[in-house]
């Protein structure tokens, strides 16, 4: 089955492990290519997307099965196994480090094996789960058990959940390889910086009360709530 | 103070109660500012003094302004399921 832009459809036999990295044909209409990111839809374990890990070099740079037993850990099938430098030059910008192929069954790990936190997660972000896909979760699911591996669900603002990188379920696009770039301006990545509050003016007692704080500086106008 | 209805007063402990609890977290995370030190005298002063007038003649607030001196007030005044706290 070959990649595709639009309906992002995908083969196991087409996605090949390179040095700990996995890797994907390119896609048959764009030839853009590394759509394993669009199927993942994970982020790295380096603490986000991108980067450049341990053992990223594809087998065409080196020999083939130059890793120690010539098994990636966690792979049950050597390097040599399959076409090596099947894609000329083949670096990607942003691929994952070693050992960071999606978990689930067949992939070599079993899904949820990391509970909790796992690096490069945000605060209020949530592990990945395997189980059903959905776009319907309510606060306080259980995603390691009932969520695939390779959904990811966000929390908006306005205490509602998303449902984001879902193997392709609703992605329509090459560009469209990390499913936080989807969420555009609502969610860019950012860091925070925070002043430390200074005292001001305050509110009487029952303007404050009123107003939910007593300090005038921080009455903001929360979207979502009051506009 | 002295002179204020029942839920004026109410009021006033109300939200002199909510600034002096907001104060108490300013001071959490700036225990040397001597505004907020000042602010937080101030508005518990006036707390107490407020909680005190309105025990005194409608009754307590809660059980640590019961007076056990004669009899037990605290079941004196209305429930709040009797519209207590209208």
């Amino acid at each position: 089955m070959e990649t595709n832009c639009d309906n992002t459809q995908f083969d196991e036999s087409e996605v090949v492990e390179a040095s700990g990295e996995l890797q994907a044909e390119s896609c048959s209409s764009c030839g853009n290519g590394w759509s394993d990111d669009i199927r993942s839809g994970m982020w790295n374990d380096n603490g986000g997307r991108g980067g450049r890990g341990r053992g990223m070099r594809p087998c065409g740079d080196r020999p083939c099965g130059s890793r120690p037993g010539g098994v990636r850990p966690g792979s049950d099938r050597p390097c040599d196994d399959r076409p090596c430098g099947n894609r000329p030059g083949g670096v990607r910008p942003g691929s994952r480090p070693g050992g960071m192929r999606p978990c689930g069954p067949g992939n070599g790990r079993p899904c949820g094996g990391r509970p909790g936190m796992r690096p490069g997660m945000r605060p209020g972000m949530r592990p990945y789960g395997n189980g059903p896909r959905s776009t319907e979760l309510g606060d306080g699911a259980d995603l390691h058990s009932e969520w695939n591996c390779k959904s990811r669900v966000i929390n908006t603002s306005d205490g509602r959940s998303m449902v984001m990188g879902c193997e392709g379920q609703t992605m329509s696009g090459c560009h469209m390889n990390d499913p936080m770039e989807r969420l555009g301006d609502a969610f860019p990545p950012v860091m925070a910086f925070v002043p430390w509050q200074q005292w001001g003016d305050l509110y009487e007692p029952d303007c404050g009360l009123k107003q939910g704080t007593i300090f005038k500086d921080l009455n903001y106008i929360f979207c979502g709530t009051r506009c | 103070m002295e002179n204020m209805c029942k839920e004026d007063l109410m009021e006033l402990i109300q939200s002199t109660n909510f600034t002096v609890i907001e104060l108490g977290l300013y001071l959490d995370t700036h225990p040397n500012c001597p505004c907020g030190l000042s602010a937080y005298e101030d508005h518990s002063r006036t707390l107490k003094r407020a909680v005190d007038i309105y025990e005194r003649k409608f009754g307590p607030l809660t059980i640590y302004g019961v007076d056990s001196d004669t009899d037990w007030t605290w079941v004196e005044t209305p429930w709040p399921w009797q519209k207590g706290c209208d």
